[in-house]
């Protein structure tokens, strides 16, 4: 590509001179590296899609369903192999007119340090959902919230830190990239009413960095909460912790007013024998309502419905947050 | 739990049924475990016969089923197995409810006898007779049960 190699020679030329700082291109900004990306993944799928096609007219349909992930890594790196290993750009920095530099942004960025970029940013995702599978089908309970969720949970943080990072610096949008060390920089210079409106711009992703800011360390309180509350029930034992994940908010008992039926001056609209629970064979108290329409004691509904989401008498779906109580 | 047994106990006393000839709990101490006797229906093979269930009632009750079993070696019947007294039937098992009490059951049990399923066996050498609709060994096969069981 004759562009680029413009780009290179004015690279190389600046980089004989005094006034560097002058000559050199500027680091492209967050807007424009994002902007990039959105493109490459337009045009990765587009990728996919025609692979897709192509394989079911050679492979069959049952190939493609059996290797879907296979089959976008493959498009992936092919996308990334042709262009960015040739040292020339992707469709997607063509179209924000950016350009990989290395770390100091002095010269392009070199070819070993692309392929190293290429097979970490295609492989690593793609391998680490493996092992994590292996992992999970191997020991299937038995280390449910052992070293590996904590590891995962880890590796989560570490990408959000880096997405702020980029969010406010605007510098690496992918940790691969910050490995390797390949910024982009402008293939133009910028014009001063440019740098105005990029700035602007850039403002706006520092936004989305404080938001994920605030996110994160949500969570982060969240989890020790967790943690300080976790040492004061640490006597709760495993079954203590399933009981966590079951759901909240449906009480066991109503504490506040108990409506008996006995009382026959209470909801003289339920007449005669809908005033018994026909699972208790009591008049009801605290009468509820399943979705159906039939009455019962909130109590015996609610014990019902943990066992098996049913009404009793009519065997529709009733799930216990759809049971209603009347009061 | 304690108070809708005892309740169907009340009821149980004003029983009338055809085919329930007692319904009664083992001890009045102790709901918990009953004892049934039950006519076998009119114009099956089971009929002028009369048989003993085995009512248990769980802590869990009625949220959970009570276990019902006819005496052991003595229910010939496609879904009974015969040398244990246990009964398959959809309403013993999952598609149990709250709503049904023991009366209730019982009934169920005699209709059972009446209607006998072939699909869900509990003995297969009965149920393969009815499967192949070979009604005359069928026949003969439970009355051959039924009159060696009263020796």
């Amino acid at each position: 590509m004759p562009e680029e190699q413009g780009l290179k020679n004015q690279i190389a030329n600046t980089s004989n001179r005094d006034d560097l700082n002058d000559r050199r291109l500027p680091f492209a900004d967050a807007a424009s590296i994002i902007q990039s990306h959105q493109k490459d993944d337009q045009i990765v799928n587009l990728l996919i899609e025609k692979l897709n096609n192509f394989l079911k007219l050679v492979k069959g349909q049952l190939f493609i369903n059996l290797y879907p992930r296979e089959i976008t890594l493959f498009a992936k790196m092919l996308y990334l192999f042709l262009t960015t290993i040739k040292k020339t750009r992707t469709l997607g920095e063509e179209y924000a007119d950016i350009f990989i530099v290395n770390r100091p942004g002095t010269g392009l960025a070199k070819r070993y340090q692309r392929l190293l970029f290429i097979l970490s940013y295609c492989l690593s995702p793609y391998l680490f959902t493996k092992l994590i599978n292996r992992w999970n089908s191997k020991n299937d309970e038995t280390d449910e919230n052992g070293i590996l969720s904590s590891f995962e949970d880890l590796f989560n943080v570490v990408l959000d830190i880096h997405l702020m990072l980029f969010y406010f610096k605007g510098a690496y949008y992918d940790i691969f990239r910050r490995i390797f060390g390949l910024r982009y920089a402008f293939g133009h210079k910028i014009t001063a009413t440019e740098k105005i409106f990029r700035d602007k711009n850039s403002s706006t992703y520092k936004v989305l960095g404080y938001i994920l800011l605030l996110q994160n360390s949500s969570k982060l309180i969240n989890v020790l909460k967790d943690k300080l509350d976790f040492r004061k029930l640490s006597i709760d034992t495993s079954r203590g912790e399933k009981d966590m994940k079951a759901i909240f908010g449906v009480p066991k008992q109503v504490k506040t007013n108990k409506i008996d039926l006995n009382d026959d001056t209470l909801f003289t609209f339920i007449q005669g024998a809908s005033r018994t629970c026909i699972l208790c064979l009591s008049k009801i108290v605290d009468p509820s309502c399943a979705p159906c329409g039939h009455l019962y004691c909130w109590d015996c509904i609610l014990n019902w419905c943990n066992e098996k989401p049913e009404c009793p008498l009519c065997r529709q779906k009733c799930h216990p947050q759809q049971i209603l109580p009347i009061k | 739990m304690e108070s809708r047994i005892l309740k169907e106990y009340k009821d149980s006393r004003s029983l009338q049924s055809q085919y329930i000839l007692a319904l009664d709990p083992i001890s009045t101490d102790d709901l918990t475990h009953w004892e049934c006797t039950i006519k076998g229906p009119l114009h099956s093979p089971f009929a002028n016969h009369t048989f003993k269930l085995r009512i248990d009632i769980p802590q869990t009750y009625p949220l959970t089923t009570p276990i019902c079993k006819f005496e052991p070696f003595a229910m010939p019947h496609p879904n009974v197995n015969f040398e244990t007294g246990e009964i398959c039937l959809d309403i013993l098992d999952t598609n149990w409810s709250p709503v049904f009490n023991i009366q209730y059951i019982v009934e169920a049990i005699v209709w059972l006898l009446n209607e006998p399923n072939f699909k869900s066996p509990l003995n297969l050498d009965l149920a393969n007779l009815l499967r192949f609709d070979d009604l005359k060994a069928y026949h003969d096969l439970i009355s051959y049960h039924l009159n060696n069981s009263a020796k």
